[in-house]
């Protein structure tokens, strides 16, 4: 693949990390548009799909809120929110729910349901054996970078 | 529209948030600009003295009191005939007196006691266009002494073979010293920019991972690079407008026989070739140092 077109594809793919990977001078909202400013969309477009992204995830009274003063959970939502504004057809979750408590890593966890029965593919990386079970999806097991398992309703084998 | 503003703002962002180093690098730059501005100066100042020096290049052929004038002219053909040769005057005894006189008219010193008697010799006069050539033409005519037409012949080039070295010589350094300056001000900008890069890794990391272009995160740098490289030629180009009069009047009264003055038109040049320069390389340096970061 050539390197010019990686940008393009990215494009196509939300990412959600354990760190979350947010700007901290950057306000909620300018986090989620600036996804689609340094894309090459115009400020009203920008706002628009932010108004729409936040609204998914449940944060737009906080959008004038900067990273450090929100909660764990709030955080994740931002950045799932910043995944989801370009209307990715797949959204990569990288241990999203590391960082957090059990209790806000349901929130998230449900967020991220959600936005797979709207129609966005979601492959999740996780350690979690408790979400993994309750979820009973597809699970792909990877040892080494080797697939050992592929279950479409597997469980938690550690 | 919207863009340009990012970039603008975030370049003007970038140059500000660590003033100590993008001065440091405006004045590096400035520095160099100003080298590059004298070099410049110096080498067009020389190659005026070289082009004057060079129009006064003549060698002058003496002539036989007894020779026959269809023999001079026969001459004087021959050597118009060289490609060297700009231009050939003949000076008959009577002009040369008359030069003479003219000169002794001047110069109080000099007094002509009588006239009745003509010592002076008729002469061709002959112009070269290239002061190289004075070598291969003087022993080409030197030939001809003896042969019953010309009895000498006389040049001086040698004024202008040293100012032909001293233009190589200083050409030669001034490209040396420069070539150096440039270097480090390539050095001191690529620096520049990695700090700003640096200090914004998170959010390029970020700009790459939802789909920015290569391009759009290299902007910003490369213009703050060409903003550094900027104010260095304006830096440069402010000094050299306040230094060109006292420095000029100091060479003319130096050297009086050059005319070292600079139309207006080269101080454009100047000014443009001191401008492209700051900003090829403040936007070469940036140009570097983010290629470096995003080939990680």
């Amino acid at each position: 693949m050539k390197r010019s077109a990686v940008p393009k594809l990215r494009r196509r793919v939300g990412v959600v990390f354990q760190d979350f990977k947010l700007l901290p001078r950057k306000t909620v909202a300018e986090n989620v548009g600036f996804a689609l400013l340094v894309t090459g969309h115009s400020g009203e477009e920008a706002r628009e799909e932010t108004d729409r992204a936040l609204a998914l995830v449940g944060l737009s009274p906080r959008r004038g809120h900067f990273p450090d003063q929100l909660s764990g959970g709030e955080k994740q939502r931002t950045a799932i929110a910043r995944a989801l504004v370009s209307r990715p057809k797949i959204l990569i979750a990288d241990e999203p729910t590391g960082n957090l408590d059990p209790v806000t890593s349901w929130e998230i966890i449900k967020l991220l349901v959600r936005v797979n029965e709207l129609g966005t593919t979601l492959v999740m990386a996780t350690h979690n054996a408790e979400i993994v079970n309750a979820l009973r999806r597809r699970v792909v097991h990877l040892d080494h970078g080797m697939v050992v398992r592929d279950e479409r309703e597997g469980q938690y084998a550690a | 529209m919207r863009r340009l503003e990012y970039v603008a703002t975030t370049a003007a962002q970038g140059f500000w948030r660590n003033p100590v180093m993008s001065l440091a690098s405006t004045f590096t730059i400035g520095l160099m600009l100003l080298l590059f501005a004298f070099f410049l100066a110096t080498d067009r100042g020389l190659q005026a003295a070289v082009g004057v020096l060079e129009s006064k290049v003549e060698l002058a052929l003496f002539l036989e009191d007894d020779a026959r004038v269809s023999d001079v002219l026969d001459l004087r053909t021959r050597i118009e005939a060289d490609p060297a040769v700009s231009r050939v005057d003949y000076v008959t005894k009577e002009q040369a007196m008359a030069r003479l006189v003219d000169i002794a008219a001047k110069r109080p010193d000099i007094q002509i006691v009588d006239t009745s008697e003509n010592p002076l010799q008729a002469s061709l006069e002959v112009k070269l266009a290239h002061a190289q050539d004075a070598p291969r033409v003087t022993a080409a005519l030197r030939e001809e002494i003896g042969k019953g037409v010309v009895s000498d012949v006389v040049d001086n080039p040698q004024v202008v073979d040293k100012l032909l070295t001293i233009t190589r010589v200083l050409s030669f350094g001034g490209l040396a010293v420069l070539a150096m300056m440039l270097i480090v001000a390539l050095f001191v900008i690529v620096n520049t920019i990695r700090i700003a890069v640096h200090a914004r890794r998170d959010e390029i990391e970020i700009m790459k991972l939802v789909g920015a272009t290569d391009w759009f995160v290299r902007w910003p740098f490369i213009l703050e690079g060409m903003l550094v490289g900027a104010l260095g030629a304006v830096a440069a180009t402010a000094v050299v407008l306040v230094a060109a009069g006292p420095v000029m009047n100091a060479m003319v009264s130096f050297i009086e026989i050059l005319p070292l003055s600079f139309g207006t038109t080269f101080v454009w040049q100047l000014v443009g070739s001191v401008f492209a320069l700051a900003l090829a390389v403040g936007g070469g340096g940036a140009m570097l140092s983010v290629r470096a970061h995003l080939a990680k």
